[in-house]
């Protein structure tokens, strides 16, 4: 007779390993998506009487780095904040920023004027405006032919 | 002796920091350190950079020319912004040179020429 230890969990682990497997497993099969991003920047929205502005705050960002997107009616700002080149980035002992890519969205509304919508990067700050369609509003009176 | 509630609240609130920036810290070689402090929509001249004993402190005011109140949806942090950093011994303080650029200020520090890592000839 083969003398082995009693371990009466064996089995329960067993099974533990198999789900954990099973989980596991699933994991590595999850396509990486290549529009997956690493963070959020933070934003500022506002209006004015003419134009709707967005700030979206990318601080050590190049203006290159950065595609402001409409389709439809929904405008994406998304870019990618790399580490500066004389650095290395091995070099880094303690990164508290978030690098890599960023995306945002936005769902603008109905009447805007998505051809003339202007961008500025200062002080890595950008200003996205948008603005508004306006309409004629002086009345105008229909004759009965 | 009475001050009124909304005196105290606005004499807090005019030097607290509202808002803790975030820094990188990176080591190029032996000798020389860098500090990147994100400093977003903060113009070079509100920032101040100061060296006492061996702090290195950072204040700079995030101003807005828009009241805060019209913003639908504000997420960034206006105000005063402190941070300081203690600064290693061997530095040489007098060769600490800062640069704005893009939103983030960057720092350079070295250390003293005796105390920079040097290779001695064998004879």
């Amino acid at each position: 007779m083969l003398v082995k230890k009693y371990e009466p969990f064996n089995d329960i682990r067993k099974s533990f390993d198999l789900v954990n497997a099973i989980i596991n497993s699933m994991n590595e099969e999850e396509p990486k998506e290549k529009n997956i991003v690493n963070f959020k920047p933070k934003i500022n929205t506002r209006e004015t009487q003419e134009n709707y502005h967005i700030e979206v705050e990318l601080a050590g960002v190049k203006k290159k780095d950065v595609d402001i997107n409409v389709e439809g009616n929904i405008l994406t700002i998304s870019g990618e904040r790399n580490v500066r080149e004389e650095v290395k980035e091995e070099d880094y002992h303690k990164v508290e920023s978030r690098y890599g890519l960023f995306s945002r969205n936005f769902s603008l509304p109905e009447k805007v004027d998505t051809s003339n919508i202007e961008a500025e990067l200062t002080n890595g700050i950008l200003e996205i405006i948008v603005p508004k369609i306006t309409m004629d509003t002086s009345s105008q009176n229909i004759e009965i032919k | 002796m009475s001050i009124p509630k909304q005196h105290i609240k606005e004499e807090t609130t005019r030097n607290v920091a509202r808002d803790f920036p975030l820094a990188n810290f990176a080591t190029h070689s032996k000798d020389s350190y860098d500090i990147e402090i994100d400093l977003a929509g903060v113009e070079k001249k509100d920032i101040e950079l100061k060296i006492e004993d061996d702090y290195l402190t950072i204040n700079a005011t995030k101003k807005s020319q828009v009241n805060q109140s019209d913003y639908y949806l504000c997420e960034s942090n206006f105000g005063l912004i402190s941070r300081s950093f203690v600064l290693p011994k061997d530095v040489n303080r007098e060769k600490i040179s800062a640069n704005y650029e893009d939103g983030r200020l960057y720092i350079s520090l070295e250390k003293e020429e005796l105390k920079k890592a040097r290779n001695i000839s064998i004879k």
